[in-house]
């Protein structure tokens, strides 16, 4: 049966016990008395000894009580406790999985370690929990082993951006029961208790951290050239060296000096050649991970349009100043054709494109009535109140057609998905007449709709990406089509809408069977994760403890009659003391 | 201040003492004396009024003693002798070491019986000489200088010891009452002090101050005791059984003491402090024939 004390501090009180003996041993510590019979006192030398400071204890029945009150009080104030023969002690530790958490990542694991040295040894059976906050990251650990979970540790990889503990909480409280210790180990105390009744260990501590905080490519006069930002998240200026590596050669180290707060821009162009890889690196801080920024040469898809031969060149002329499109004289090799619907202009079933009326009667009056977007993602947010359309004859609407902009009752653009596969943006209204290039709602429109037809083309790809941030990548579907493979990760292609970037920082290549979809690289930039100036340390280890021998220990039954002993025995002192006195003044009197 | 450095105090207890001089008087009736006319019966024949014997007249008798009314009858020259009258000689020993003077209550009662007896002693009419005494010194002490409560200052030259107060060396008078106050808290065998006191007929009486301190000190526990003739410390523990040893040990000392005393013809009083002197005196001085009622 194992005891535990709910009170240490109620320890203090055995310093009664010295206090007792040095009460009793000091008031009858060597007295200056005159003595006019020494040489009696001499002639029993070798029966009187030296005196001592302190004599040998002796029998004095109140000096006895007083001890044995000591010894109950401190009974009484440390509250024993016994381990109850049926205990089962649930520990859940949520590892707080926020990327900020990788500075502290040693006194995260030696927390972890403590709370793990609350268990009660081998008398309690324990069922013990290792979670990440990620809700959706499997659990590390569940078992009964310390030393298992210990080992799991080394699995945790907090690498996620701000986001609530609150699911892997409730899934923690669900595997420990009621009673059990919930524990998060985060690294910064919370504005308010968190849910589920978890107990919050923080480990962090204000430390400076400068880093990476994002990153455009931009192709400026054919060459391609990146803008970096770095930024000091500290209250104190910060002195670091960056440099840039490509292709196995490495540009010498710059210093870089940032003020508190400060964030600075650095700009460089892709080494020349064949080289389309780049990391720029900055010299190494408590956190590591922003402190290396990859970056591939963009890649993008080449769109290649087609105007068909009615297609006047004012039409071929608006979708070339879109980049990245490329116009073609083959409709076969287009992806997508671009013309204007004539009366005997039939649209091509099995080809994306976008289509405009032929010129209108000028005559014909100006389209009234109130101009309405749909809601759809190709017309959300876009101004179109000051388009002139003249009336025309409109295309007959088929059932697939999706009006994206109505005046009045008449549709001005549709999206038409062809059975064939095409998808087709119908504007109902002629390019001469109306004012619709000057409209930059066209435009967009425009820019949209090649973006979806540039998304969805099967063709590789090179691009950045933050970490963990979403990628559609065109691939091939059907029963037949091979999965999505991540490096070495094989994705099926149910779940290729999930598919995201690495969550840690680097390359990585996104494959089809043996053909390359996307060349990417993912770098960290979360400004949130990367300010450590809010991290600060709290314990509530304590109350965990606390919890935990509530829990699984049951108090002592008879604390009401040590406490009834403790007054007799305080009356028992006093009784004794007083009749000795008055026994030794009887004596003298 | 002490009652021995205060002379005022030492005065008013000569008066005090004068008054219990009145109540118990020395035992000078127990004996014949010596010396100088006075009130005293003397050992030979003199010019009192009690008759002591007839005899014939001798020449060279003084003829006023001729008893003319038995020379009327007899016709024989007869002498009537009357007892002698005489003032006793009183030879008065205080004891002055410190272990006297060692508790305020020892203190005063050591100091009220040297007062008494030299009260009780003038009173009586006796030739007194004192005579203060610590180890082998000692200092010759005058009535006047007594009285007057100046005395301390005179002892006060007397080296302390702790030895046994040295009596042979006192010029004590032939057939003198020897009163010896003291303690009697010294080694050695009381043989030697008490035949001093009784040498050439001298008639000794003991007086013996003692405090409840000495007799039942309660002692309990570690001490540094003081000895009051060196002023130095010393050491010991005393549990109840060496408290019970050391009991017996003061019991039989003065048991020794009285023994002593009662071979020599020596009456011995030991007077507690613990009470009132008249009380005291007369527990113990009665008993011992230390003292007898007026």
């Amino acid at each position: 049966m194992s005891l535990t004390l709910a009170n240490t501090w109620g320890l203090w009180a055995l310093l009664g016990l010295p206090a007792v003996v040095a009460i009793h041993f000091l008031q009858r510590r060597n007295r200056r008395v005159p003595a006019t019979t020494l040489f009696l006192l001499e002639q029993m030398k070798r029966e009187s000894r030296t005196g001592n400071r302190f004599e040998r204890l002796r029998t004095s029945i109140p000096f006895w009580l007083q001890l044995l009150m000591v010894l109950l009080l401190t009974w009484l104030l440390v509250q024993p406790r016994w381990l109850k023969s049926d205990a089962v002690q649930r520990i859940a530790i949520v590892m707080d999985a926020s990327a900020s958490m990788q500075a502290f990542r040693e006194p995260a694991m030696q927390a972890a370690e403590d709370v793990l040295g609350l268990l009660e040894g081998p008398l309690a059976r324990a069922e013990l929990t290792l979670l990440s906050s990620d809700a959706e990251a499997p659990s590390l650990y569940h078992g009964t082993q310390p030393g298992e979970l210990s080992q799991a540790l080394t699995q945790w990889e907090p690498l996620l951006g701000v986001h609530d503990f609150t699911p892997a909480l409730r899934v923690a409280r669900g595997l420990a029961g009621p009673k059990g210790v919930v524990v998060l180990i985060t690294d910064h105390p919370l504005p308010a208790s968190p849910q589920f009744a978890a107990k919050v260990i923080s480990v962090g501590q204000e430390t400076d951290n400068a880093g990476w905080a994002g990153v455009t490519v931009e192709e400026k006069d054919s060459q391609w050239v990146w803008h970096a930002l770095v930024k000091n998240y500290s209250r104190s200026s910060q002195e670091r060296q960056w440099r840039a590596s490509a292709g196995g050669a490495e540009s010498p180290w710059k210093p870089l000096k940032l003020g508190p707060d400060e964030t600075q821009t650095l700009s460089g162009p892709f080494p020349p050649g064949d080289v389309q890889e780049l990391v720029l690196q900055l010299s190494d801080d408590a956190l590591k991970l922003d402190n290396e920024l990859p970056l591939v040469r963009p890649l993008p898809k080449l769109l290649s349009l087609c105007p068909l031969d009615a297609a006047p060149s004012a039409l071929a002329e608006m979708f070339s100043r879109h980049a990245h499109v490329r116009i073609v004289g083959v409709p076969g090799e287009s992806d997508l054709v671009a013309a204007v619907m004539t009366p005997d202009f039939s649209l091509p079933e099995q080809r994306h494109g976008c289509f405009f009326q032929a010129r209108a009667d000028e005559t014909a009056p100006y389209l009234k009535g109130s101009i309405v977007a749909e809601p759809h993602p190709l017309v959300e947010g876009l101004n179109w109140q000051g388009l002139l359309v003249r009336d025309s004859k409109p295309l007959s609407r088929l059932a697939q057609d999706r009006v994206l902009l109505w005046q009045g009752e008449r549709p001005l653009i549709s999206l038409r998905q062809m059975p064939a596969g095409g998808r087709q943006l119908l504007c109902q209204f002629d390019l001469e007449t109306s004012n619709a290039r000057k409209l930059p709602a066209l435009a967009v429109l425009l820019h949209r709709f090649l973006e979806t037809l540039r998304g969805d083309k099967l063709a590789p790809e090179a691009a950045n990406f933050d970490v963990r941030q979403k990628i559609s990548v065109a691939h091939q579907t059907g029963p037949e089509a091979a999965p999505l493979r991540l490096e070495t990760t094989e994705i099926p292609l149910a779940q290729a809408r999930l598919l995201r970037a690495p969550s840690k920082p680097g390359r990585f290549i996104v494959r089809q069977g043996e053909k390359v979809l996307l060349t990417a690289a993912a770098h960290f930039a979360d400004t949130r994760e990367a300010d450590l100036t809010q991290a600060r340390p709290f314990n509530e280890i304590d109350q965990i403890k606390a919890v935990q021998i509530e829990t699984l220990h049951e108090s002592d039954p008879n604390q009401r009659l040590w406490l009834l002993a403790l007054l007799f025995l305080l009356l028992g002192s006093w009784w004794f003391t007083n009749s000795k006195r008055e026994a030794q003044e009887a004596v003298r009197a | 201040m002490t009652l021995l450095n205060d002379a005022t105090a030492l005065r008013s207890l000569h008066a005090r003492a004068r008054g219990w001089a009145r109540v118990l008087k020395l035992p000078f009736r127990q004996q014949r004396w010596r010396g100088h006319a006075g009130e005293f019966m003397g050992g030979g024949t003199g010019s009192s009024l009690d008759f002591q014997d007839h005899r014939i007249y001798l020449p060279g008798d003084d003829p006023r003693q001729i008893n003319w009314q038995a020379y009327a009858r007899t016709g024989t020259y007869s002498m009537k002798l009357y007892r002698e009258e005489v003032r006793p000689l009183v030879d008065v020993i205080f004891d002055v070491s410190a272990s006297m003077f060692a508790f305020p209550a020892k203190e005063q009662r050591a100091l009220e019986l040297f007062a008494f007896v030299v009260e009780a002693s003038l009173q009586s009419g006796a030739t007194l000489r004192c005579h203060a005494i610590a180890g082998g010194n000692h200092q010759h002490l005058e009535p006047e200088v007594i009285l007057s409560g100046q005395w301390p200052e005179r002892v006060r030259e007397l080296h302390a010891s702790a030895a046994a107060p040295a009596l042979n060396r006192l010029p004590l008078r032939s057939g003198a009452m020897r009163l010896l106050i003291s303690d009697l808290l010294f080694p050695g065998e009381p043989e030697s002090t008490l035949a001093c006191l009784s040498a050439r007929n001298g008639r000794g009486i003991v007086f013996a101050p003692y405090a409840q301190d000495e007799a039942d000190p309660g002692w309990d526990g570690n001490y540094e005791f003081i000895d009051p003739e060196t002023s130095l410390p010393h050491e010991h523990r005393v549990e109840s059984a060496l408290l019970k040893r050391y009991e017996s040990a003061y019991k039989r000392h003065f048991e020794l003491w009285k023994a002593a005393a009662l071979k020599h013809g020596i009456a011995m009083a030991r007077v507690s402090a613990a009470v009132d002197f008249q009380k005291a005196l007369q527990h113990e001085g009665i008993a011992s024939g230390g003292v007898e009622s007026a």
